[in-house]
């Protein structure tokens, strides 16, 4: 039985963290497009991604190796549901 | 810590009005002919020694890339392989490329990073029937004429993600293009050329103990001549990169800006961020993010820099214990002032700087923290460019000297 939480209830969450960190690092976003690339530097610097892989972490209760850090697994958010569900296998 | 500004507006805008990717992977007569120049130059530069040097590292390479191992396992595997071409391509020394950024120093460089980056980027459990895999592409890749002497390096993900194969460019792409390649041509043909004059005369007046014009002092000369040679080393590589980044869009290609104003940052921790982009990209991949805790920042900023400096080192002129030392010396004490100030922002004088600049003497901060870091960053790069074009250690002892002591 798959205990984790549906996918449908962590995704909100972790846009929330992501507009966050955003405007911490001064973006002013108002909302992120799913497919919105947190990787080119537009959304956060390298610190703000770790900053929003730790909150991920913690969302979720996982603990994500640095080396699955890369734009495939956290390029967007869509990347992100894709990444929790084919390696964690969150659901939803 | 300032904030990172964003990345010039140009290739983000070029790639949300290109049409979606569409390319599968599949070499066409358009990439096979790109291969082919690229190929063909290569060869043309290079003495027959060295085909057979890159040949076989980049045969090499591609075979721990699609084998069936463990990231850590083909990573370990690259580096010996790349370790063993490092040391040969120094048997093997090579005359300089005319006309090419740094008489081509570069080349081996980049080529390191590319294939580092392929050894380590396949994904597990990944089949070798994908296009990824197919030996055509990785050719491309590691020998794409462009940005073969001065970057910028595109990890291998990002290189085919910015590939948009059109037959005809839109005439004002087409201009954008053309703008920035005359833009880079003159900035790395005339001003730079004419900065490095100019720095050198400063270099020799202060050395000799001569006033310009009767004025200037020595020692003023001195400090003009080290600001004025990270101005022209600045001016060299982005316009060297402005003429590759503009041939690569006219070729399909849109690549990511590489500089975002680096002279005006406020802190070196911007000026890591925003000076020679996608070497950061790289690092950030490859080395920051997969070593160590994701708390651990300060360890994997060290980590980021040393592998910077091992990096360069291997690729040097000439490797000696002077060139190591001022080398190895300049990365560290970069690294540390990077490690310190991130370390610093949310502290409470990190507080009060950002409280300052707030206030009506902001300007004045940030010009005098423009200055500092121009001045700290100036400073850091006499030490590295005498290690990486085998300078004494001597003579930088004696600027320094000079520099600090008016000896």
């Amino acid at each position: 039985m798959n205990t984790r939480r549906p996918l449908s209830g962590i995704m909100p969450e972790l846009k929330q963290h992501a507009l966050e960190i955003a405007n911490r690092h001064g973006r002013g976003l108002d909302d992120l497009d799913p497919d919105e690339d947190f990787t080119d530097g537009q959304i956060f610097d390298s610190l703000g991604l770790l900053e929003f892989v730790l909150a991920t972490e913690r969302v979720c209760g996982i603990k994500i190796p640095g080396e699955d850090v890369v734009p495939e697994h956290f390029g967007s958010l869509r990347n992100i549901a894709e990444y929790l569900r084919a390696q964690f296998g969150f659901e939803g | 810590m300032s904030g990172v500004g964003p990345i010039a507006g140009g290739a983000r805008a070029v790639l949300e009005d290109a049409a979606p990717l569409v390319w599968d992977g599949a070499l066409g007569a358009r990439e096979y002919g790109m291969l082919a120049v690229s190929l063909a130059f290569v060869a043309w530069i290079l003495p027959p020694a060295h085909w057979a040097l890159f040949g076989l590292t980049a045969v090499a390479v591609y075979w721990i890339g699609v084998a069936p191992w463990g990231r850590n396992r083909r990573l370990l595997a690259a580096l010996a392989v790349l370790a063993l071409f490092a040391w040969a391509s120094h048997r093997f020394p090579r005359p300089g490329v005319p006309l090419v950024l740094w008489g081509g120093l570069g080349l081996e460089a980049f080529f390191l990073l590319r294939c580092v980056d392929w050894a380590v980027s396949k994904k597990a459990g990944e089949s070798a029937a994908v296009a990824r895999h197919r030996p055509g592409r990785y050719a491309l890749f590691l020998s794409f004429l462009p940005t073969l002497f001065a970057g910028p390096v595109a990890t291998h993900r990002d290189f085919f993600r910015c590939y948009r194969p059109r037959s005809v460019l839109p005439a004002v792409e087409l201009r954008a293009h053309l703008t920035k390649i005359a833009w880079g041509l003159l900035k790395f043909c005339l001003v730079a050329a004419y900065l490095r004059a100019a720095a050198a005369e400063l270099r020799t007046l202060g050395e000799s103990g001569e006033a310009l014009l009767g004025l200037v002092s020595p020692w003023l000369c001195l400090w003009a001549y080290v600001c004025l040679y990270l101005v022209q080393l600045y001016v060299a590589f982005s316009g060297f990169c402005d003429i590759a980044i503009g041939v690569s869009r006219l070729l399909g290609f849109h690549l990511y800006e590489n500089f975002d104003r680096p002279l005006l940052s406020r802190s070196p921790v911007r000026w890591w961020k925003t000076m020679h982009i996608s070497a950061y990209r790289w690092l950030m991949t490859h080395v920051f993010y997969p070593y160590w805790e994701h708390t651990q920042i300060v360890r994997k900023i060290l980590t980021v820099f040393l592998a910077s400096g091992l990096w360069h080192l291997a690729v040097a002129r000439v490797v000696n214990t002077d060139a190591a030392l001022q080398l190895l010396l300049a990365v560290t004490i970069y690294g540390a002032a990077v490690a310190a100030l991130i370390k610093l922002a949310p502290s409470r004088l990190g507080e009060a700087v950002r409280g300052v600049a707030a206030t009506r003497a902001g300007p004045a901060l940030a010009l005098s923290q423009v200055t500092l870091t121009f001045l700290f960053m100036a400073l850091v790069h006499q030490l590295f460019w005498a290690g990486m074009t085998g300078r004494p250690l001597a003579e930088n002892v004696r600027l320094f000297q000079a520099l600090f002591l008016g000896a």
